[in-house]
């Protein structure tokens, strides 16, 4: 049975509003704080149908797609009754037949229990008009990717990522090199002074987000950091409703090489930093060791949109918090090409003016 | 990456992966502009590419030829037009007029002017042509002017060298008086010149081969696709109460000194080149 939260004062389905950051009944209009709704609902109750009425599909059934095997699982609608079918990781969608939220209760429990999350603060209004403002209002995109019913298939959806605090010792060795020039009436001085440069430092670093979901490209998750902790809240159902959620399929342990990989660059970075006083420097030998020392589980919102061009598929992802937004922007070919004929046409305009001149008449 | 639900895929793909689809929907005045700009500047480079009908102009100011003498410079200048696609005048004159100075500056500024005058008259195509033109102001021996000047395509018949050697060639004549003759083999030498055919492909090539290349050069870099940023900085998720102190050591270890004597000798800067114009050659005789 997938759940679903109801109205304490006409039990129908209510909804997460990000801009407001309250909870609206999408009956009644009766608005409630977070904190309200948690009084009034128990999280125990949300998942009282755990481990109880989900079904299986009765003949287990597994689909190929780009050769990645897959399973779809089904459940039954709590408002209507109605058997929805979902994705093996899907934790929170809509039901197809009446539309209510419908919390799968069961793909967030035991190790799937987040411990934190970053409830929406963009609403569909606000991602949609960043998204045009990223865009240039689709200046060299292809029309449809601008069009009303194509930005209308943009998708809230809570990320699961795994969040990592790393430790370590930066020790890196290499050499300074600064040069002096000096110009004479006579002769030209270059003098180089070599120097060994060493850097130690214990360091920490704290919330490095990598994404547990196979299916999200990690580049496209990270262009749309930082998100802010401060706004970051203990786990709840009640953000839920209203958008999409996804449970993990990447443990925190294959994520671990991710952030020590991180770190490393960091450490680098800090090297860098540290020698800009040479005109050159570089690394001759890195003994910084790292290692982990937190990683906990969260949920981050994400809008998303795709669109389909020429056979490829651009994704586009907006940060739910602060509004960053990222992707590859489709270029319409036809625009490409028009624009690219008028500038061949107006150099070719150009240079004959040129040759012309050069010899003195316009010539065919 | 794989769509998160079929709810957010495009589900009209049959329609996105045509590309003239997009032609379809209201910001189709952008394509409307953009394919305005495309059919003007193509007209344009047609425009120029037409060449307009070439004329032949005797203008003898001091009746100087015989009328037997002007039919045949007549003939041989239409013989030049036609042949070679180029306008054609033959000017005697003793009175330039006031505003040009009878040196040589202002005999090629009087010819220049003559033909953009009765030449030019539709801009941006291919005016090309010939004047020949015989100043007899000054009567006295060094004191008279003649002049081959070419616009355009003329230059690919004959170089100012070429003219200025053709010049050379007819000046006993010219002192002799014999200036019909000499027109009418100046002018038959120029019908029967060959062309520079190496120049002028080599000019066409350029029209063509610099347009493509700035074109191609322009779509790769205009067109090319924004990198998504990277992971945020270090400095975003430092942990700066648990970091400690920074250890930097910085060990001197060598110095290496490069001298570089300058030469001597010292030279002066070379004279810029000029732009190029309608040619010519000529000279007093």
């Amino acid at each position: 049975m997938a759940d679903t939260i109801k109205c304490p004062r006409c039990a129908a389905n209510v909804y997460f509003d990000a801009a407001s950051q309250m909870v609206t009944c999408g009956f009644c209009g009766k608005e409630f704080t977070p904190a309200e709704i948690l009084h009034e609902v128990d999280d125990d109750k949300i998942f009282e149908n755990v481990e109880q009425e989900e079904t299986e599909a009765p003949s287990e059934p597994k689909f190929k797609r780009n050769a990645v095997e897959w399973e779809k699982k089904q459940f039954v609608c709590n408002s209507c009754g109605a058997t929805m079918v979902t994705d093996a990781n899907t934790s929170t969608t809509y039901c197809v037949f009446c539309g209510s939220p419908a919390i799968i209760g069961e793909r967030f429990v035991g190790k799937f229990e987040p411990e934190f999350m970053i409830p929406f603060k963009i609403d569909r209004t606000k991602a949609t008009s960043l998204f045009f403002k990223w865009c240039n209002g689709g200046l060299m995109t292809p029309l449809n990717f601008v069009s009303p019913k194509n930005v209308a298939r943009m998708k809230g959806l809570y990320v699961p990522f795994w969040i990592f605090g790393v430790k370590g010792d930066i020790d890196i060795r290499g050499t300074g090199k600064t040069v002096d020039t000096r110009s004479g009436a006579y002769e030209d001085t270059r003098t180089v002074y070599l120097y060994d440069v060493t850097r130690r430092m214990s360091v920490s670093w704290k919330g490095m987000p990598f994404d547990g979901v196979s299916r999200i490209d990690n580049d496209l998750m990270d262009a749309i950091l930082p998100y802010n902790y401060d706004e970051m809240v203990e786990f709840s159902p009640i953000y839920l409703p209203g958008f999409f959620s996804e449970k993990y399929d990447v443990e925190s342990d294959k994520l671990e090489k991710r952030a020590l990989n991180q770190a490393r660059k960091y450490a680098t970075q800090i090297f860098l930093d540290t020698t800009k006083e040479y005109d050159e420097s570089s690394i001759s030998n890195d003994l910084s060791e790292f290692k982990t020392d937190d990683c906990f589980y969260a949920l981050l919102p994400v809008w998303f949109l795709s669109y389909k061009y020429l056979g490829k598929t651009y994704e586009f992802a907006i940060n739910g918090q602060t509004g960053e937004v990222a992707g590859e922007m489709p270029q319409s070919v036809v625009k490409k090409v028009l624009i690219s004929s008028g500038v061949m046409a107006a150099v070719a305009i150009a240079v004959k003016i040129v040759v012309s001149l050069i010899l003195g008449g316009f010539f065919g | 990456m794989t769509n998160f639900n079929d709810t957010n895929t495009n589900k009209n793909s049959s329609g996105n992966t045509k590309f003239l689809s997009e032609l379809r929907g209201a910001s189709i005045i952008v394509t409307i502009v953009l394919i305005s700009l495309l059919a003007l500047s193509v007209g344009l480079y047609a425009y120029m590419q037409k060449t307009p009908p070439k004329h032949v102009i005797i203008d003898d100011q001091m009746d100087l030829f015989t009328s037997s003498e002007l039919d045949e410079i007549e003939e041989l200048a239409n013989d030049l037009s036609e042949e070679r696609n180029q306008n054609v005048a033959v000017v005697v004159t003793d009175d330039k007029g006031w505003e040009y100075s009878d040196d040589d500056d202002g005999y090629q500024a009087y010819v220049d002017d003559y033909y953009s005058e009765n030449f030019i008259d539709t801009p941006f195509q291919d005016n090309s042509g010939f004047i020949i033109f015989l100043d007899l102001t000054n009567m006295d021996v060094g004191g008279k002017y003649f002049y081959i000047y070419t616009y355009g395509t003329a230059f690919y018949s004959a170089s100012d060298a070429e003219v200025t050697d053709i010049f050379e060639q007819h000046k006993p004549e010219l002192r002799q008086g014999k200036y019909s003759s000499v027109v009418c083999s100046v002018l038959s030498e120029l019908t029967n010149k060959d062309y520079d055919f190496g120049s002028i492909i080599i000019s066409g090539a350029i029209m063509v081969i610099v347009p493509l290349l700035i074109v191609v050069l322009f779509y790769f870099f205009a067109f090319k696709p924004k990198k998504l940023d990277a992971y945020p900085d270090g400095a975003v998720y430092l942990n700066a109460g648990k970091c400690g102190k920074m250890e930097a050591t910085d060990a001197f270890v060598n110095r290496s000194v490069t001298v570089v004597h300058h030469s001597s000798s010292s030279s002066g800067g070379g004279g810029g080149g000029g732009g190029g114009h309608s040619g010519g050659g000529g000279g007093h005789f």
